[in-house]
């Protein structure tokens, strides 16, 4: 596997380990036990801090899906495999185009008389 | 000096040595300042005598003297330590002379530095009052202070006293604070995924596009959107892969749209700007000649291949502007090469390629594709009488042959940028130009050509038959024939045209034979004419079947045809006569 895609994809498990670790920390810091008043205003904020925190975790994820189809897009180059046999198409190509050229140049000749 | 002792002042410190401005020389007081120092002591002059001032002296005298007397009798009982003791005197005489000097000089920094506590806590209230009452503070406020700081600048006000309650508690503060948080939690978390599901439907309904047109098989690339100069996905749409040397090389950026997420098609320039196409396509007329004017017989129709019913727009769009980049590159190499064959009756003039024929003008023109003139787009005039459309087949052959040719030279460009870059190879990409009116202008004129020739000897066997028997085969295009694999499909007009003639003539009376190979082919230009004659002479007919016992009369190269027909004429009138 290629390490771009070694990357993104652990870039995908840390976010999403992240994003429920805040979420269960958030709940563990709203308990309220005998904590002195500092200690419960700090755990107040960081609450908050985490959700935006797994906001943001949130972004990235979709980014990263953003990033993913990309690659996709663009890195791959398309071959058509389904040509025909060269050389038959080739005659064929031959004959209507000598078709063609006398047509052209035959037309002329019939009016010129 | 009774004041003197009643003041209880030391006369030595009204002298000028210590010039105290408190302490002055009461006997150098003038009458003014003594009478408000007695009034301030005595209270009135009233009950003032002679009499008890002598007896108030006399007292304090008396007192005096008493002391004295005690002092004399102390000093007889201590008797022996009077030296001493009087030393001592002496010495905090001098000592308590400095104390006071001191105390007095501590006093007055006292005094000094409480007026100016007082003007300084005077300053504040009257700079605090001032708010209140500006013209009381006004009054009393320091000159330095009203010059520096504004009236009414401080101001005060009673604290409530702090009220201490139930709520204080560290754990029901807490919990309030906490909920608060969570409130917001939920606000951040709710306006949060409205976003997010807006930005989710938005990247879903664009790459689907994107995936619509991947699927059409376009190659996509990534490239700066010139407008803002953000990330975005372009789609190469024109031929420059493909082996066209124009210089649009046919790159779009496919912007996204950020309400809804859809993309647009916009085509963009190589050094990336914008750029506004007109689209124009190719379009082929005929002209013939008819009662020595010239009326249009036959016209190329245009066709809206490029959309499709049931394609997405954006994938019509893109068909489109491919189109439309052929026609361009087309044009302009058609005006390219038209340029150079001024010589050969090809003029351009304005949008318009013309070329002259014999009797029959073609007229290659770029017209701009207009959505709304359905007329023109759906070929009206095509067909408008019977005369207008003999040569609408024809019209459009040619644009096809045109087309094909173009088609031609990107493979040939192609094939060069696929193999190993030399100097050879580069310097071929570069001066590369495409065969396209060349090979429509030198097939035709070929055409004329062995026509001529037809009719040329058609002529000599009329003319001479009486005399000689001719007997020719002809066979066109050669060249082609010869070749036993077909690598290139267009081969027939990427060579020049080549057509032989092999004209057998025997002469009735003495069965000499003369044998005339013709070449007739052409230049580099495919216009002008190279006829190559050989003239080759034999006794018996049998020798001209084996090829033994010929003699070469003739071999000639003639590019016109008057000089060419003007020299068989006379080699045959030689041929017959002579022999």
């Amino acid at each position: 596997m290629q390490s771009k895609s070694i990357t993104l994809l652990q870039r995908i498990d840390s976010d999403i380990e992240q994003i429920l670790q805040k979420f269960q920390d958030t709940f563990e810091l709203a308990t309220n036990q005998d904590k002195s008043k500092e200690l419960l205003s700090v755990e107040s904020l960081s609450m908050e801090a985490n959700a935006t925190l797994i906001i943001r975790l949130c972004e990235d994820l979709l980014t990263i899906s953003r990033h993913l189809k990309e690659t996709w897009c663009l890195g791959s180059l398309k071959v058509d495999g389904t040509q025909e046999d060269d050389s038959r198409k080739v005659d064929e190509i031959y004959s209507k185009f000598n078709y063609l050229t006398d047509k052209i140049s035959q037309l002329e000749e019939s009016n010129a008389t | 000096m009774p004041e003197k002792h009643l003041l209880s002042l030391d006369i030595d410190l009204t002298s000028d040595k210590y010039n105290d401005p408190f302490v002055r020389n009461e006997e150098t007081l003038s009458v003014e300042e003594l009478i408000p120092r007695i009034l301030a002591e005595r209270k009135s002059f009233a009950d003032l005598t002679e009499e008890s001032i002598i007896k108030e002296i006399n007292a304090a005298n008396d007192a005096e003297s008493e002391l004295n007397a005690s002092q004399v009798a102390t000093e007889a009982f201590q008797g022996p330590s009077k030296e001493a003791s009087e030393s001592l005197d002496n010495l905090s005489d001098e000592s308590s002379l400095e104390t006071i000097q001191k105390k007095k000089i501590e006093l007055a920094n006292c005094i000094h530095s409480a007026i100016n506590e007082t003007s300084l806590s005077l300053d504040f209230v009257s700079l605090l009052i001032s708010g209140i009452k500006p013209n009381a503070g006004k009054s009393t406020i320091s000159p330095h202070l009203a010059a520096n700081i504004p009236l009414g600048s401080l101001n005060s006000d009673r604290l409530a006293g702090v009220e201490s309650s139930a709520a204080e508690t560290p754990a029901a503060v807490g919990q309030g604070w906490k909920l608060d948080s969570l409130k917001r939690i939920t606000n951040l978390f709710e306006d949060a995924s409205n976003i997010l599901e807006k930005q989710t439907k938005k990247e879903q309904n664009y790459w689907n596009m994107i995936h619509i047109v991947l699927q059409n098989n376009e190659a996509l690339c990534k490239l700066k959107d010139p407008i803002n100069g953000s990330n975005a996905i372009g789609v190469r749409y024109g031929f420059g892969d493909s082996g066209s040397s124009y210089h649009d090389k046919g790159l779009a950026v496919l912007r996204k749209n950020d309400v809804d997420g859809n993309i647009s098609f916009h085509p963009v320039s190589d050094n990336n700007k914008h750029v506004n196409k007109v689209f124009k396509y190719v379009k082929v007329k005929i002209l013939s000649e008819i009662d020595d004017d010239y009326m249009v017989t036959g016209q190329s129709s245009f066709s809206q291949d490029f959309l499709k019913e049931g394609k997405h727009e954006i994938i019509n769009e893109i068909e489109k502007a491919r189109y439309f980049i052929f026609e361009e590159d087309l044009f302009y190499f058609l005006t390219r090469e038209a340029k150079v064959l001024v010589n050969y009756n090809v003029n351009l003039i304005g949008n318009k390629i013309i070329i002259d024929l014999n009797k029959e003008l073609i007229e290659i023109e770029a017209l701009p594709y207009d959505e709304l003139n359905e007329d023109e787009l759906d070929n009206y005039y095509q067909n408008v009488n019977k005369d207008s459309c003999i040569n609408n087949d024809k019209a459009q052959s040619i644009l096809v042959f045109l087309k094909l040719m173009l088609c031609c030279f990107y493979e040939y460009n192609l094939k060069l940028k696929q193999r190993v870059p030399t100097a050879v190879t580069k310097w071929k990409q570069n001066n590369s130009h495409p065969l396209i009116l060349r090979p429509l202008l030198g097939h035709i004129r070929h055409e004329i050509n062995l026509k001529f020739t037809n009719d040329l000897l058609a002529e000599i066997t009329d003319k001479y038959g009486k005399d000689i028997k001719t007997d020719y085969k002809s066979s066109r295009y050669t060249k082609l024939r010869e070749m036993s694999k077909v690598s290139n499909p267009f081969m027939k007009s990427v060579e020049r045209p080549h057509s032989t003639y092999d004209v057998i003539i025997e002469n009735k009376s003495n069965n000499k034979v003369l044998k005339i190979p013709i070449e007739i082919t052409s230049t580099e230009y495919y216009c002008d004419l190279v006829i190559k004659l050989s003239v080759v002479k034999y006794e018996k007919e049998e020798d001209s079947h084996n090829n033994t016992d010929g003699v070469n009369l003739l071999q000639i190269t003639f590019s016109e045809f008057s000089e060419f027909s003007e020299c068989l004429h006379w080699t045959i009138r030689n041929f017959i006569n002579k022999s």
